[in-house]
């Protein structure tokens, strides 16, 4: 069937939009979650540590196009186009195999295993873009005229290929093995010469030791993915279906001749809107729901959207570990934490501060949490982890975050060197001019809203600590930095999740007079009553103010007459239900 | 790397030396810094920067052979291999001046010459290390690396991303041969590989339930013998100390293994649980082992109180014994300070440590310092020249006594790199160097750190193939 081109090239741009949308609507924090694993940076050592690789050149166009995900819109632009393109190479292939008859299911369901792949950040970006080049070289391929000539360019062509873009070229060699074999005439079986012909590639570079790559991964799509992280199933998922296409357009010419255009244009419709529903339904699975949630967390942790993490519907404190963390992070963070921590659904003081589980998620949040609590150590330690963790050992916004600990702690040649970095970016140079003005600069940093405060926080720590001493920290860090008030914030949370009023105490009794407490919190003023309910003359040195005293005492006859009729107790609930009074007494 | 090779091709080309108009008293700021360095005849060029000006500039290098004028490409001496072996390389013995001048409108300023002593005393071929990332309990990639140091080829001997990104240390050569050595890989792949005039063998370090692994290595010069430490160690994180990271031991004894018979040796002297010992070295003769004791403290609390005096005790390789008794060399109580990573020049004649204020993971010290020993007067003294406000710590010599390679942190306080050294007969150093690179500013841009640097006589004799067969044992 020879379609029109105009139409053709329509139904490809409304083809390319709808996955744009459909990208933006439901991947778009994947590309978000992306960016951060890589920097591509605009310098000759950068590109050279590519160029010397396998896979290196198209690995460094993967970056550069990454960079830009940092943008809204641009991941899931990228990745629709890149769908787009790959469709079209595809379709070059078919149309010329199959004699020009459409088999659109079969071309476009190798470009949506990419497509779902974005939701995987453990699958390499440059597998799309090397599928997609391989796509396209496979359609150059079939249109060279003459055996002899293709298959003289077929084998130096798949060694150039996995230069330039890994394994993928044994697929290229087997494609056009397949192409050869389904071509009657001379010659088309010496065609399987280019199956080990392209092997030698990859094994010549592994026994050469010219590669530091184990030989399992130079021949397999698992150089595609994370090493380190099971391995992901897209890319050869994409393979399966490609050779599906390939075998089904060598055998479509088979098929009796003689359709009438209907049935033909209602084929197309049929397989086009089946792509479409596969498209979805498997792109909501790949998309799974709690990893995306998390993603989004992230996202909004990293543009510090305190509200949007605490107005997430689907955030469950009470049930997730990392959502109460995420959650109280953001309390925190609005200054909130104390008066809301035991008003909002909780899981326990676990919930302030999650197990370390070595992984470059859990470092970047809990390297967010030390930093706000003015752990500034533990802050440091986590963020060095997180980018250790991370897959390339490149994590800008750890970097970032890098920057400003040493920063703090005037360790300037190594804050310099991560700025440096930082610096030869697109996406983060601003933010490494701004914070370069505060190399060798004491009083600047002193003086700085976010960087002052925490040097501040250092002034009297001292000894050894650890991830899980983190919460008993919080007490040097109170004491080097009594207007800290976020240390007090978590510390209190600890007190009041665990219901430790004694400790508390000898918090308020060591810091009552603190500036971060002044004028004392409602909720620390609830729990001093509590402390000394029965020392009403001691109430106003911890600076409890009569409309809380006048509301305890109220809160206290509200309890007698619940005692005595319990239908009051609901009213004593919506009364005082906000009171730690309420959560001390009355909650299990 | 093609850039760079041009560049160095285009400043290699005829460059007129200017005029001076102008003559400054100071020596020009350069990175590295290779101002009267005493450098060996084999070494590549030591390209370097100058720091403070981005003016057009020249160097212009005099020795026997001629004048060498050298132009600055954007602030960078790129010299060119070959001719840094006519100028200088074949300058054994002499020194070579070096005077840098500058362009400031219009006039040429030169600052004053300072020269590169080319030693007669060779140097070793190689030089191996460890490149891994400065971290704490995480790692990603890392491996061991030959380079070449008459040029700037460097070769992976093991990258651990071929081992199921394991982890990889204590890489020992046995009296700098490079045909022997053994090194650990920990998690997967655990166990002690020793490689041996081209064959593998792998143990697994667990000797009984005190000796659970192998650690700090040390060869006996027969190459039967390995002393060995074995350590439990725990790492804990300063709160607001500059040292940031703090590791120690919790238990730690020296042992013999006897490779030929698969057992450990030991001594009470240097296993008992009422003491830290460590860092197990033999001297050339393999008569005498020296090793690093402490008194137990309670850790993590006393971490503060854990000093290393240097021991030694004499071993028997023939009858497979310790000769006591065991001699104390530095004494911590009445030094004050803390013994790691005593060794001794193949000579015999010193014996080079590292002193901190407390501890034995000196290289997050930054109080750490080396520190000379003369082995036939007993006297100590630092050597000043090599030491600098920051930490310098793992140190290893050439064959011929008169080189060492060592660890140090003073570029930006975290990232180790390695320099080299020349001591004279009577153990005087002169002014140690970085090792040179390809690109002046590589350092700069370089997130590994150096660890664990070995002078060795040769390319290292190691095929990765074994290794990974022996690895799936």
């Amino acid at each position: 069937m020879r379609t029109n081109k105009l139409l053709v090239a329509a139904l490809g741009m409304g083809m390319t939009v709808g996955v744009f949308l459909y990208l933006q609507s439901h991947y778009a924090f994947n590309y978000f979650f992306e960016e951060q694993f890589q920097l591509f940076r605009f310098s000759a050592d950068y590109a050279q540590a590519f160029f010397q690789r396998i896979g290196g050149p198209v690995a460094y166009l993967a970056s550069f196009l990454v960079q830009f995900f940092v943008r809204p819109y641009v991941g899931a632009a990228v990745s629709a186009l890149l769908f787009a393109v790959t469709v079209f190479g595809l379709r070059a292939c078919q149309l010329r195999l199959s004699g020009g008859k459409e088999l659109p299911l079969a071309y476009l369901l190798p470009g949506m295993f990419f497509v779902w792949a974005g939701a995987d950040v453990n699958c390499h970006f440059e597998a799309g873009l090397a599928f997609a080049a391989m796509a396209w070289l496979l359609a150059a391929y079939v249109r060279v005229p003459g055996r002899g000539v293709r298959l003289a360019v077929a084998l130096p062509l798949s060694w150039l290929f996995f230069y330039a873009a890994g394994p993928l070229s044994c697929g290229l060699a087997a494609a056009c093995c397949v192409v050869e074999l389904g071509r009657k005439g001379k010659g088309r079986w010496g065609s399987l010469l280019l199956l080990p012909g392209a092997l030698l590639a990859p094994l010549l570079c592994f026994y050469a030791d010219a590669t530091d790559e184990p030989l399992h991964r130079l021949l397999t799509m698992e150089f595609y993915s994370n090493a380190m992280a099971p391995v992901s199933v897209w890319v050869n998922g994409a393979l399966v279906a490609w050779w599906g296409m390939l075998v089904l357009a060598q055998l479509y010419p088979l098929c009796p001749k003689g359709q009438r255009p209907w049935v033909r244009y209602v084929s197309w419709g049929v397989q086009a809107v089946l792509a479409a529903v596969v498209g979805w339904k498997v792109g909501g699975v790949a998309n799974y729901p709690q990893n995306y949630l998390a993603k989004k967390l992230d996202y909004y942790v990293r543009h510090e959207r305190w509200n949007d993490v605490l107005g997430e519907q689907e955030l469950r404190p009470s049930q997730n570990l990392l959502h109460a963390c995420f959650q109280n992070l953001a309390l925190a963070r609005l200054g909130k934490l104390s008066s809301a921590a035991f008003i909002t659904p909780q899981i326990g003081t676990k919930g302030l501060w999650v197990e370390w589980n070595r992984s470059a998620y859990t470092s970047a949040l809990l390297s967010e949490v030390s930093f706000t609590m003015g752990n500034v150590a533990l802050a440091q330690v986590l963020a060095f982890e997180g980018l250790v963790a991370s897959e390339r050992s490149e994590n800008p916004r750890l970097l970032l975050r890098l920057v400003q600990t040493h920063l703090i702690e005037g360790a300037y040649p190594v804050a310099e060197k991560y700025i440096r970095f930082l610096r030869q970016s697109y996406a983060y140079r601003r933010q490494a001019e701004a914070y370069a003005a505060f190399l060798y600069n004491d009083r600047r940093v002193e003086a700085d809203p976010v960087l002052g405060p925490l040097r501040r926080c250092r002034s009297q720590v001292d000894g050894l600590t650890s991830l899980e001493q983190a919460p008993m920290d919080l007490w040097q860090v109170m004491r080097s930095n009594p207007s800290y008030r976020p240390a007090f914030d978590y510390f209190a949370a600890f007190c009041l999740l665990s219901r430790d009023m004694q400790t508390f105490g000898q918090m308020l009794d060591e810091f009552r007079t603190a500036p971060a407490l002044q004028p004392m919190p409602r909720v620390f003023q609830e729990v001093a009553i509590i402390l000394h309910e029965g020392q009403p003359d001691t109430w106003k040195e911890y600076g409890i103010e009569e409309d809380t005293r006048q509301r305890f005492l109220e809160f206290r006859k509200g309890v007698m007459a619940a005692r005595r009729n319990p239908v009051l107790a609901n009213q004593l609930r919506a009364s005082f239900g906000t009171t730690y009074w309420y959560y001390y007494m009355m909650k299990k | 790397m093609a850039g760079v090779w041009l560049l160095a091709g285009l400043a290699a080309c005829s460059v007129q030396e200017p005029a001076a108009d102008l003559q400054l008293e100071e020596v020009p700021a350069l990175f590295p810094d290779y101002v009267d360095v005493t450098i060996p005849a084999t070494i590549a060029p030591l390209r370097f920067r100058l720091l403070n000006d981005s003016a057009e500039a020249v160097a212009v290098i005099a020795s026997e052979a001629g004048r060498w004028v050298v132009k600055a490409q954007d602030g960078q001496f790129l010299l060119s291999e070959k001719a840094w072996k006519k100028y200088v390389g074949r300058s054994a013995g002499k020194d070579v001046q070096v005077t840098v001048m500058v362009r400031r409108q219009d006039r040429w300023v030169a600052y004053r010459s300072f020269a590169w002593h080319v030693s007669t005393d060779e140097i070793a071929p190689y030089l191996v290390y460890r490149l891994v990332e400065p971290g704490y309990a995480l790692w990603n990639k890392m491996g061991i690396y030959e380079r070449r140091l008459d040029s700037y080829d460097e070769r992976a001997l093991l990258v651990n991303t071929q081992f199921d990104h394991n982890c990889m240390n204590c890489h020992s050569f046995n009296q700098r041969n490079p045909r022997q050595l053994l090194f650990h890989m920990r998690t997967k792949h655990a166990g002690t590989y020793f490689v041996s005039e081209g064959a593998v063998k792998r143990i697994s370090g667990k000797f009984s339930e005190r000796v659970q692994s192998l650690v700090y290595p040390y060869w006996h010069p027969s190459g039967r013998f390995v002393a060995f430490s074995t350590n439990t160690t725990r790492q804990a994180f300063h709160r607001g100390d500059i040292n940031r990271v703090e590791v120690f031991d919790f238990a730690s004894d020296v042992l013999v293994y006897d490779r030929e018979r698969d057992e450990v040796l030991t001594d009470s002297a240097m296993a008992s649980p009422a003491a830290f010992e460590t860092f197990p070295t033999f001297s050339p003769d393999g008569k005498t082992l020296y090793f690093c004791r402490a008194d137990t403290c309670a850790m993590p609390d006393e971490f503060r109180k854990v000093k290393y005096s240097l021991c030694s005790i004499g071993f028997d390789a023939d009858r497979r014994t310790f000769v006591p008794p065991v001699d104390t060399l530095y004494a911590s109580a009445s030094g004050g300070k803390s013994v790691s990573f005593p060794r001794v020049s193949p000579d015999g004649k010193y014996l080079v440590y590292t002193l901190s204020s407390y501890g034995n993971f000196s290289i997050w010290h930054k109080d750490a310092d080396l520190y000379l020993l003369d082995l036939h007067t007993g006297e100590h003294r630092p050597l000043s020249a090599l030491n600098s406000d920051d930490v310098e710590s793992y140190h290893s010599w050439s064959s011929n006594s008169r080189w060492m390679v060592f660890s140090s942190r003073r570029s930006d306080g975290l990232h180790t790199r390695p320099y080299l050294v020349h001591l004279d007969e009577q153990g005087r150093p002169s002014k140690p160097f970085l090792l040179p690179q390809a690109c002046p500013d590589f350092y700069d841009d370089f997130r590994f750190s150096y660890n664990i640097p070995e002078l060795v006589d040769g390319k290292v004799e190691l095929d990765r193939r074994q290794v990974l067969e022996a690895s799936e044992d």
